[in-house]
């Protein structure tokens, strides 16, 4: 019934607005002081404007994303016509570090969407019920987190066989138990909160008080973790691709790219170097990025 | 005291190995990928299938066959290699001192550096120093392992030739006579000076390349934990008593400093292990990593459950040792 707003009503939604905008102008005064944030902020800006306009960007979008071959244009070295050279088959390296940045996008996205998707319930409900389910998660992540997470993809990649997808799936499912802890004791100490039990006694329900009262307050850290744990995913899904247990070729993935570069090294340095340091740029600008929101949501952190 | 809380440890990791070994099994049993066929042939008949099948002991219910498989692990017996036709564990003692070996020298490598460069730009905030171990901590954390490794042989070992680019010791001078199988340690122990250096010398790129990463880390605990620490008060009560300031920094600041950087330190062990898998690649270091990684390529699924196994014991050997080396260097901490 917004039509017959009384005028404190209006008042009100007016000043919570002028609250959001100042929220956003304090967030973005923090984040302008930190110039490594800001490198941060603007190399995932890059990965994320790369990955959209690719085939704009791409001089040559067709040797990314069909199969084609240019045998007069085999390993040559980087040139006006070719800023990254080209590889074995003559394909432009520069148009498939391009659309490099696709399939980057999508394993960052995948991976730690993934892993949120199984954790965050799983350790809010251990974190609310508590008692013997809270005792099982624990167990079970325990397990998980003895085991370094590169052992155990490897090992569940294996068992699904080796394919893009696969290692997604396979690193989300190691990599869920760590948002599983994070979110249990977040609502485990959030629930001792004034606040909550302030709202239990004027009697909010119990699911507004899981998702308004404790949830929203779970999400500062997990964006952090998230955003670190982004650049981990790309690292970790190269890795895979660069042994041959992630993306196949010729995908235009750069752990594949890095791999196959290899044979060439010492002639065709090029071929490995781009590649290479795209994913170097990309992992860097996630970690600065999620270094400068732990830094601004912990204060404390400030100077370390 | 410290016996008995270790051994309490001990017992408490007993459910942690159980569940490692129901996982490592799970992924192992339920393969699709059917490493029986695979051992058997395209060729074989059905009848051979089964005899295979019954020598692997895969046609008992799954429960029977997990307890068998606990009852192997405990004897001793961690399956065989279907690639290698070797006994797993047989295999693991033959790789795992190369990958110890490699760890083992990056961890070196990492504290000999991380240590002084995060205790002096603590000491000296905001200067060249500092603002370089800035640096070294973002970079280093975001480097692809592999890829500096290609980097490293890209330029050091081909164009300048400096180091070696792959393996564990030159051909023509031969291995060392085995001992422990961590090769510089038995040139050392063999006393034969040649083999130690051109040892050291392949061990030097895989070694640094896996470094990076925990320099990285431990540089920013370091760093960070010395701040804090430096800021006590019985920092300043030292200074102020007149003692030396090297003595301040070493005894007093630097020691119970260590305590969250030795924490890191061990993390790091189990972090490395994994890390190691694309060193190992990439150097072709005989070690479980690259023991694994082809195993994957024949879908031999034994060899990589060991493996994750043996990696995951280690993990947890060593967060128990960082835990009994924390009352060496805090004495108020009590194992109760």
């Amino acid at each position: 019934m917004a039509e017959t707003r009384l005028p404190q009503d209006l008042a009100l939604a007016a000043a919570a607005r002028a609250e959001r905008a100042r929220g956003a102008r304090v967030a973005w005064s923090l984040l302008a002081a930190s110039p490594t944030t800001l490198l941060g902020l603007g190399l995932v800006l890059l990965l994320i404007l790369t990955a959209l306009l690719a085939p704009f960007i791409a001089p040559y979008p067709d040797d990314a994303t069909k199969p084609v071959l240019h045998i007069r244009d085999r390993l040559k070295p980087p040139s006006w016509a070719h800023p990254f050279g080209t590889d074995e088959l003559g394909k432009d390296i520069l148009s498939r570090v391009v659309f490099g940045a696709r399939v980057t996008i999508e394993i960052v996205l995948r991976v730690v969407g993934l892993a949120m998707l199984i954790g965050v319930p799983l350790g809010a409900m251990a974190g609310f019920l508590g008692g013997w389910v809270s005792t099982v998660l624990l167990r079970l992540t325990d397990v998980f987190l003895a085991l370094p997470g590169l052992v155990l993809s490897i090992a569940i990649v294996m068992l699904l066989g080796p394919s893009l997808s696969h290692a997604m799936l396979a690193l989300a499912l190691v990599w869920w138990p760590g948002y599983a802890r994070l979110t249990q004791g977040q609502v485990l100490s959030l629930k001792q909160e004034g606040f909550v039990e302030a709202a239990r006694c004027v009697g909010v329900s119990p699911s507004r008080i899981i998702f308004d009262h404790i949830l929203r307050n779970a999400v500062t850290p997990l964006i952090v973790k998230a955003s670190l744990d982004m650049g981990y995913a790309i690292l970790a899904a190269a890795g895979l691709g660069y042994i041959g247990l992630g993306a196949q070729p010729p995908t235009p993935e750069w752990g594949v790219m890095i791999s196959k570069g290899r044979n060439y090294l010492a002639d065709q340095w090029w071929y490995t170097v781009f590649p290479g340091l795209a994913i170097f740029l990309s992992v860097l600008g996630f970690n600065l990025l999620g270094d400068g929101f732990r830094d601004m949501l912990d204060p404390n952190a400030h100077g370390r | 005291m410290l016996r008995r809380y270790l051994l309490r440890q001990l017992v408490a990791m007993l459910p942690t190995l159980v569940g490692i070994t129901l996982l490592t099994f799970i992924i192992s049993h339920v393969a699709p990928a059917d490493p029986v066929r695979f051992a058997a042939g395209p060729h074989a008949t059905q009848e051979q299938v089964e005899q295979l099948k019954r020598y692997f002991g895969v046609d008992q219910p799954l429960h029977l066959q997990y307890l068998n498989y606990l009852r192997g692990l405990l004897g001793g017996d961690w399956g065989r290699s279907i690639r290698s036709k070797q006994p797993v564990l047989a295999d693991l003692a033959r790789y795992f001192p190369a990958s110890l070996e490699l760890v083992g020298a990056a961890i070196f490598l990492a504290v000999l550096l991380g240590v002084p460069l995060g205790v002096v730009s603590a000491l000296r905030r905001n200067s060249l120093v500092d603002n370089l171990a800035r640096v070294v901590a973002v970079a280093g954390v975001a480097l692809p392992a592999f890829w500096l490794g290609l980097l490293l042989q890209l330029t050091l070992a081909f164009q300048w030739q400096l180091f070696p680019a792959v393996g564990r010791y030159s051909p023509e001078l031969g291995r060392p006579a085995a001992i422990t199988g961590i090769y510089t340690l038995d040139a050392l122990l063999n006393g034969n000076w040649t083999a130690f250096s051109d040892t050291l010398r392949h061990l030097a790129l895989p070694a640094f390349t896996l470094a990076v990463n925990p320099l990285a880390t431990i540089t920013r605990m370091t760093r960070a934990s010395m701040l804090e620490v430096l800021s006590r008060d019985y920092i300043k009560t030292a200074r102020a008593s007149g003692l030396a300031p090297w003595t301040v920094i070493t005894k007093y600041a630097l020691k119970n400093a260590m305590i969250p950087t030795t924490t890191m330190i061990g993390l790091n062990v189990g972090w490395l292990l994994a890390g190691s898998f694309l060193v190992e690649a990439v150097f072709s270091w005989p070690g479980i990593g690259l023991y694994t990684v082809e195993s994957s390529f024949y879908s031999d699924f034994q060899p990589i459950m060991g493996s994750t196994l043996v990696i995951g014991l280690t993990f947890l050997l060593v967060n128990l040792a960082v835990e009994a080396l924390y009352g060496l260097l805090d004495p108020r901490i009590r194992y109760g």
